[in-house]
């Protein structure tokens, strides 16, 4: 039977270009996706009428609040904080992540699906009577905000991340699908400089 | 020991507080065997130096008895 709402789970993974989907799911309460707009302006002619300007299309914003316990993730495919996402990342413990000018790119995906046998966002996903699923991927991305807070008595982590909806090529740097009837939603391929999905 | 460290990933990564940029291959020196990651390559060149620094003693020893 289709269900009616997406609700309660979500599946977060994050990759570095050319490393790991590395899940965030178990560390996170919230995401939101702030789509850019691709808004126009108008032009009023004398004659009364409305010229149609278009402005390119906005950024992407997706903000996370997460409950991490570590400054970044060491190893492994299991996310521990997101420090590293926004400077360069430490493989050992302890991990130790300063301020520095280095920007990398990475890939978020999301993915919603009622097949509970699949932990990973990246992951493909068969339709069945019982199996739906809906992704949002975007990738060549930066991590631009990590804010802490301990204002209500736990620490928090508000994350950012910040996307062009097209690279310098005019490729798509975002993706949103869905799979409700028969066939197969594709696994993510891995990320790299020239792989987006 | 000598070890040949590689960064698997793409993008600017740290290994034992040293910064690799993507893809980048250094010759480090540590005195216990660093802890394995799966972000980094890491191959112990230490033996295979020795290996080869034997073979070529071998090689030169041989060189030496048949030249006699």
């Amino acid at each position: 039977m289709a269900i009616d709402t997406w609700s309660e789970t979500c599946l977060i993974a994050i990759a570095a270009q050319g490393g790991s989907n590395v899940k965030f799911q178990a560390i996170t309460e919230t995401v939101d996706m702030d789509i850019g707009d691709k808004d126009f302006d108008i032009i009023a002619t004398l004659a009364g009428g409305r010229l149609v300007k278009f402005t390119p299309q906005a950024e992407t914003t997706i903000t996370f609040e997460a409950y991490p316990l570590d400054a970044g993730t060491d190893t492994g495919i299991i996310g521990k904080g997101f420090f590293d996402l926004m400077n360069t990342a430490d493989t050992n413990q302890p991990v130790q992540i300063s301020a520095d000018r280095i920007r990398n790119k990475y890939r978020v995906a999301i993915m919603w699906t009622t097949d509970t046998s699949i932990t990973d966002a990246t992951s493909a996903v068969t339709y069945s009577a019982t199996v739906q699923a809906l992704r949002f991927v975007a990738a060549d991305g930066y991590f631009i905000s990590v804010k802490p807070s301990f204002t209500d008595g736990v620490q928090k982590v508000s994350v950012k991340f910040k996307v062009p909806a097209f690279d310098s090529a005019g490729s798509a740097n975002i993706k949103m699908e869905s799979i409700s009837g028969t066939g197969v939603l594709a696994a993510l391929a891995a990320y790299t400089t020239s792989v987006k999905w | 020991m000598k070890y040949k460290i590689r960064n698997k990933l793409e993008i600017v990564t740290k290994f034992n507080g040293i910064i690799f940029q993507p893809n980048e291959v250094k010759l480090l020196e540590f005195e216990e065997e660093p802890i394995e990651s799966d972000r980094f390559e890491i191959e112990k060149i230490e033996e295979k130096t020795n290996q080869m620094n034997r073979r070529k003693d071998k090689k030169i020893e041989r060189e030496e008895i048949n030249g006699n």
